[in-house]
């Protein structure tokens, strides 16, 4: 038999442990994020597996988010009339999204439209089943599944799903332009930063008509706190479009897990008939 | 200070552990990769080499549908007499007929055969497909809850799995009646009970077998069978195919607004 | 089979903490909240569908003829996660359904309530209207 020291085996089985996480850790997080101190998975990726939920949910609008209760509340809004809730817009400070003026107006027209619908552009992305895109994917509750290397973001309704490779594999050619675009992201801390390119520019943000161009980069980040809530910020840089960088703010918390919820099917362009519907007659 | 008595075996443990875990290989199978419940690790992106999508039976070629040597055991699809005869008309009209002609979810399994990759995400308590084709998704409820009671008019059913030994073993019904086998018009009713086994025979190919039942439409179950393959290019990834966004993509974002090829 | 009498009262009924019902797309761009109405007639056919699933009802006009109203109910999931199966409302039921009028002039509303001869209510609006499943 063999003697070591506690000292030797301690460090042994450091070393064997440490090269289970295949993901670098960064000692000095940047400012804004946190260290993570809950469980990990085999790779080393924090575990945020679960359910998180918008505390303010839709893609109704950015600037006033929320579908609002009734079909009275959603008369009075489409009137001009109701009380906004807080903008998702969290940079500038006004709360409004700085929109180039040429494109403040094509937003103006669809909002004044969306209700009165005499053209196929009036007919909003989601009422066409498209994919939602990351942002708007965001405003609604997303279930996460974590795999080595992967993170993946399930929105049951209408079969929207992300992939987010977290294992430093390089961009997508710049040639390919995809509506949800394509998602690199690493692990800071607490928080997963992803980089959102190749986006195609088409899809709209929200029903008010928000918009961005094929040239845009997000860069998101997931602030995962105490296991409970999730801080959903991305800034959208996008010279084509607005006057200057924007922050978009998203706060979630945890859906509790209960043994009696899966998700099912839900499905969307089979039986979309909204659209017709939508369209009144000139 | 004296060297505690630490026998070199848990240093020898601990090693093992690490030439198990990394990489993770297992000593068990023939190089499968394992999750950590010893459950054969399904998850990355696969796809078939087959033309199964335009004719799951033998075939030749025809203009823009590639030959096959088909997918059903014994290359027969045992109709009953009316719908041998209704798998005929469908042939016939397949071009407008085929409901995957208008984007629709191709229901199960044809979605597995479609010619686009997918991608497996595998936790403990459900298997989720990931699919390139229309970003369509499949949930294998592994937790042992059972169907819920039905009739549901699904496109791609209601699925729940468990493992035997290293094979997935999926049972689905739960569909409507509004797709086909492929686009010749193979097709079923609502009456629809499938049962599949994905059966790894190694860490880049799972022989993949789906046995059709229903009473409906067949004097009796058949089967088909055929391999799924890792997509084992580096950095293998799921793009998209809207399929329905195609004839919409000038409306948007607005008309006129990065419409120019290569806009980016 | 599901039987209408097993349906849990809709206030009785915990909500599922799913993912939430996204407004598919804006009540006021298909219906106008400022027309109510009641139609009472018979089922002739129920769609558990997505978006939104549709209950066709024919309804008796005042000169005896019979219209057939296309009634928009909420998604797939929130019937069928409530119990409610195609088979649940057998055709020729006579139901009153309160909803609200299209505003394109069609035959269609959006359904609120439908409630049944024995006075059992089932809720069917889509999320956005009022006592709708995880409306937010």
């Amino acid at each position: 038999m063999i003697f070591v020291s506690v000292r030797t085996t301690v460090a042994l089985i450091g070393v064997v442990l440490a090269s289970q996480i295949s993901l670098p850790v960064i000692a000095q997080a940047p400012s804004g994020t946190g260290t993570w101190t809950g469980p990990r998975l085999p790779d080393g990726q924090p575990d945020v597996q679960g359910t998180w939920r918008p505390q303010i949910s839709g893609g109704r609008s950015l600037e006033d988010p929320g579908v609002p209760g009734s079909v009275e509340e959603q008369s009075s809004r489409t009137k001009g009339l109701s009380k906004k809730n807080p903008s998702r817009v969290s940079d500038p400070p006004d709360g409004k999204v700085p929109y180039q003026p040429w494109a403040a107006e094509l937003r103006q027209h669809q909002i004044e439209n969306e209700n009165i619908a005499t053209r196929q552009d009036h007919i909003d992305t989601q009422a066409r089943c498209f994919i939602l895109g990351a942002i708007r994917q965001a405003a609604n509750a997303n279930e996460i599944i974590q795999t080595p290397g992967q993170v993946v973001l399930i929105n049951e309704a209408y079969h929207t799903f992300r992939v987010i490779p977290v294992d430093g594999r390089p961009r997508l050619s710049s040639r390919i332009a995809l509506w949800g675009g394509d998602s690199r992201g690493r692990w800071e801390g607490n928080t997963l930063v992803v980089e959102v390119t190749n986006l195609n520019g088409k899809n709209r943000l929200s029903h008010d008509g928000d918009f961005l161009s094929p040239t845009a980069r997000l860069v998101e980040r997931f602030t995962f706190l105490d296991g409970q809530r999730l801080n959903y910020e991305t800034t959208i840089d996008d010279p084509k479009v607005f006057t200057r960088p924007w922050k978009i703010t998203i706060p979630n918390t945890r859906v509790k897990p209960s043994p009696d919820d899966e998700p099912w099917e839900s499905a969307c362009h089979e039986g979309e008939r909204s659209a017709d519907l939508m369209l009144q007659e000139k | 200070m004296r060297p505690h008595a630490v026998p070199a075996v848990i240093a020898a443990i601990a090693l093992s552990y690490g030439l198990l875990t990394v990489g993770g290989q297992s000593s068990m199978g023939p190089g499968l990769r394992r999750t950590a419940d010893g459950r054969p690790d399904l998850s990355g992106v696969w796809q078939v080499m087959n033309s199964a999508a335009w004719n799951i039976q033998g075939h030749h070629a025809q203009k823009g549908v590639p030959a096959g040597l088909g997918v059903v055991e014994g290359d027969d699809i045992p109709y009953q007499p009316w719908a041998a005869e209704k798998q005929k008309q469908n042939y016939e009209n397949r071009m407008k007929a085929d409901p995957e002609g208008k984007c629709y979810l191709p229901g199960v399994p044809r979605i597995m055969y479609m010619p686009f990759p997918f991608q497996i995400v595998q936790s403990s308590d459900r298997v989720t497909m990931l699919f390139e084709y229309v970003h369509a998704i499949r949930y294998v409820h592994m937790s042992g809850k059972p169907h819920p009671e039905g009739h549901i008019d699904w496109w791609l059913g209601d699925s729940r799995g468990r493992w035997e030994g290293d094979t997935l073993v999926v049972d689905v019904v739960h569909f409507n009646e509004d797709t086909w086998f492929d686009r010749a018009g193979n097709f079923h009713s609502d009456a629809l009970h499938l049962v599949e086994r994905y059966m790894p025979k190694g860490p880049d190919h799972i022989d993949y077998e789906v046995t059709v039942e229903d009473e409906k439409v067949f004097t009796r179950p058949w089967t088909m069978r055929m391999p799924l393959y890792r997509r084992v290019e580096r950095n293998a990834q799921l793009l998209e195919y809207e399929c329905y966004a195609f004839d919409w993509e000038k409306y948007y974002p607005y008309p006129g607004v990065w419409q120019e090829e290569g806009a980016r | 089979m599901t039987r209408l009498r097993t349906f849990l009262p809709l206030l009785a009924f915990a909500l599922l903490p799913s993912a939430a019902l996204h407004a598919h797309h804006s009540f006021a761009a298909e219906f106008d909240a400022d027309k109510p109405i009641t139609l009472k007639g018979t089922l002739t056919k129920i769609e558990i569908i997505n978006p939104h699933g549709w209950i066709y009802v024919d309804v008796k006009n005042p000169d005896g003829s019979v219209t057939n109203w296309a009634i928009e109910a909420g998604s797939a999931n929130s019937l069928l996660k409530r119990g409610l199966r195609k088979t649940s409302f057998p055709v020729g039921t006579e139901v009153v359904i309160k909803g609200f009028l299209a505003k394109n002039g069609r035959r269609v509303a959006n359904g609120q309530t439908v409630t049944f001869q024995d006075g059992h209510d089932f809720f069917l609006g889509s999320s956005g209207t009022p006592g709708a499943p995880q409306n937010p």
